[in-house]
């Protein structure tokens, strides 16, 4: 990506946005497609990768709650 | 157990769990409080969401739920996506440029209480997990 503030933060806004879009849809749209609940919930069927994911939370509260950012 | 006491008891751990977000977040940044804090808030989370799964078990996922391979592919896409471009983000210098999500969402965690409450929702996330 080009050295470009802008441009990369609306390509994660824009990732961010079809995120929400297609959770918006598959809710719309009832049981016919799988929500990101639904996503969820077929990943932790493998217990490591239920591991992986419960790893991923852990990390997310240290990386902003320890870190901090005062 | 009578209605008012189990509200009563809501009520309680509610006000537990938010004095002890606020707690939490008024560590310093870096520190063993901070660590401890941290770590006891995913705990307590953790233990939680056991109890709750203990006590209402999940449901078997319905035949239903393994039809859904398209959709799957396509949430696999786009966390692929999100996590691949964070990661270039990371990779790159200077941040001022390459902005990670952390980065921006640095500025809007400064406040206690919405540090406070992302903590709490952090907590929320990790009984979610552990529960389903």
């Amino acid at each position: 990506m080009p050295p470009d503030r802008a441009l990369n933060v609306a390509v994660l806004l824009l990732l961010g946005a079809a995120v929400v879009a297609w959770q918006a849809a598959t809710l719309w749209y009832g049981r016919r497609w799988a929500s990101i609940g639904d996503f969820l919930r077929f990943l932790q069927r493998p217990w490591p990768l239920r591991g992986l994911l419960l790893l991923g939370w852990f990390w997310l509260g240290w990386h902003f709650f320890v870190r901090g950012s005062w | 157990m009578g209605r008012t006491t189990q509200a009563l008891l809501l009520g309680l751990t509610g006000c537990a769990l938010a004095g002890g977000a606020w707690w939490a977040m008024a560590t310093e940044p870096f520190t063993w409080h901070a660590r401890i804090a941290t770590a006891a808030g995913g705990l307590v989370a953790l233990g939680a969401g056991l109890v709750w799964r203990r006590l209402d078990p999940p449901t078997t996922p319905s035949p239903a739920a393994d039809r859904h391979g398209a959709s799957y592919a396509i949430w696999a896409v786009l966390a692929a996506a999100v996590v691949g471009f964070q990661l270039h983000m990371f990779t790159e210098q200077p941040r001022q440029l390459y902005p990670t999500v952390s980065s921006l969402v640095d500025t809007w965690l400064q406040p206690h209480p919405v540090r406070a409450a992302g903590f709490l929702l952090w907590m929320a996330l990790g009984v979610y997990l552990l529960r389903r």
